[in-house]
């Protein structure tokens, strides 16, 4: 018994929707993951930071001290 | 609203179906189908093609975390080294040397960073948005040589040098206050300069100086001027309550009894008989109020009286009252006339500051009130009187009930008086608010 042409076609859409349904999932991980990312790399960014700042101190004090 | 930074195209946004000699149905369903794969196949390529970009950002910004963090191990190996150095120098110094030597103040590089926000910052994703989807503004400049003092038509539907504009505005207000401000100050500094010169020529006014006592006796606050005579102040009286009204309180002492060489008794008073209750002790100096609203006259009152102590109202005269008259005094001894009069005062060589500042001051005379019949008062009158002696027969012994009675009535009456002249707290505080301005 051959599909009818419109049973044909809502099993396309069907195909066509799980596809859309797909992308949109992908999308949805792509701006999560960009953001949670960016927000580490900033956490970080701003350690690095302090980090310095104290380097750059430390390293003034020795050199009075060396002085 | 959240700032779009990728754009994902629609299914058939690039791509519409073209059905253009198209009959029948299947024919139709399969270009719809093609063109939606098509379609889905173009977003796919967009959204690696954003992926990629995504990716490669954060890459971007780890691989600048990561030489950041490098730097600072290249930089920390050095440091490891002085510590031994640095460490093995306090060991050798004293701490009285290092605190001798002159510190070094340290100042940490502040690089203020600028030009944050320009064309050049832009994320190259939010710059493809820009110019993909952004519509550009109309071409108003065709209709510039048709404005007004040569005025460009785009500008009044959009300006990009408007927020720099406004900043430029605003400096040469604050620059056009600041000038004002100058001058007004430049102005108030030579009025300023022109009234001292005229302040110059006039003589300053002193205030007067006034000493403040206080009368001792009646507690009334007395104004000195340093060069003139005492000026007894008006003492101030607050109210103990809104409702009941004031009365004259007089806390002044009674004048001195006259001198005199007749050495006469004064006469007992009256005693109350056992039927009336002794006075209410009240320790305020207030009469009190009249009850409102009662119309009935007040009843008749007995038209002899005796005072109570410190003007405390009596009982009503619907009490029935019964004097009984008192036990005839002893008779006077015989006058001396010629007993010589007691010398008089030395007269006052100078008067005290007390004196002085009393002499201006008023008393007024206190109430008069009856002694209390007193067992004591009746033994002291015939001490004074002298040692006259009655027979056993003719002398008259009072009854005993009216003799407890009557010290009862002595007793309350003593109590009344103490109670009366001691000092209540909230006459005290009365006082203490009203010598507590200082003026």
């Amino acid at each position: 018994m051959t599909k009818a042409p419109i049973q044909k076609d809502w099993e396309e859409r069907e195909f066509i929707e799980s596809v859309t349904l797909n992308i949109q999932k992908i999308i949805d991980f792509l701006n999560k993951f960009e953001l949670s990312t960016r927000n580490k790399l900033a956490t970080v960014n701003e350690k690095i930071l302090t980090l310095e700042r104290q380097v750059d101190y430390l390293e003034a004090s020795f050199k009075t001290v060396s002085e | 609203m959240v700032l779009i930074t990728r754009y994902l195209p629609s299914t058939i946004e690039n791509n519409r179906p073209s059905l253009e000699g198209v009959q029948s149905k299947e024919q139709i369903v399969d270009a719809v189908l093609h063109n939606t794969t098509v379609g889905l196949i173009n977003q796919l390529m967009v959204l690696a093609d954003h992926a990629n970009s995504i990716f490669s950002g954060l890459a971007a910004e780890t691989s600048q975390v990561t030489a950041r963090l490098n730097k600072l191990n290249g930089r920390l190996d050095p440091l490891i080294q002085m510590v031994n150095q640095v460490e093995s120098y306090h060991q050798r110094t004293s701490i009285d040397t290092m605190n001798s030597r002159p510190r070094a103040e340290y100042h940490a590089e502040n690089p203020e960073k600028s030009q944050l926000f320009t064309h050049a910052s832009v994320p190259q994703s939010v710059t493809l948005v820009y110019n993909e989807k952004c519509y550009p503004p109309p071409s108003l400049h065709l209709l510039d040589p048709y404005m007004d003092e040569g005025q460009h038509s785009l500008k009044l539907y959009t300006n990009p040098d408007f927020f720099i504009d406004e900043w430029i505005a605003e400096m040469q207000k604050q620059r056009e206050e600041a000038r004002q401000r100058r001058r007004e100050r430049k102005e108030a500094r030579l009025r300023k300069k022109g009234e001292k010169g005229d302040a110059q020529a006039e003589v300053k006014k002193v205030k007067r100086l006034h000493k403040v006592r206080y009368d001792p006796v009646t507690g009334e606050k007395i104004l000195i001027p340093v060069d003139g005579a005492p000026s007894p102040a008006a003492p101030s009286t607050s109210l103990a309550s809104p409702s009941t009204p004031p009365t004259p309180v007089s806390h002044s002492f009674p004048p001195p009894p006259p001198i005199n060489n007749n050495s006469y008794p004064s006469p007992p008073p009256i005693g109350l008989s056992s039927s009336v209750p002794p006075p209410p002790i009240n320790n305020n100096y207030r009469v009190p109020p009249p009850p409102i609203g009662v119309s009935t006259p007040p009843p008749a009152m007995p038209s002899h009286r005796p005072q109570s102590v410190y003007g405390q109202p009596q009982p009503p005269g619907n009490i029935p009252t019964s004097y009984a008259p008192a036990p005839a005094p002893p008779p006077p001894p015989p006058v001396n006339t010629n007993a010589p009069a007691p010398p008089p005062p030395p007269p006052m060589a100078a008067k005290s500051g007390l004196a002085a500042a009393l002499e201006g001051a008023s008393l007024r005379p206190a109430e008069t009130k009856p002694k209390a019949a007193d067992a004591r008062s009746d033994l002291l009158s015939s001490i004074v009187a002298g040692m006259s002696l009655k027979p056993a027969e003719e002398r008259k012994i009072p009854e005993a009930q009216q003799q407890v009675k009557t010290e009862a009535v002595s007793v309350a009456d003593i109590l009344a008086r103490r109670i009366a002249w001691a000092p209540s707290d909230s006459e005290d505080d009365d006082d203490s608010d009203d010598d507590s301005d200082w003026d």
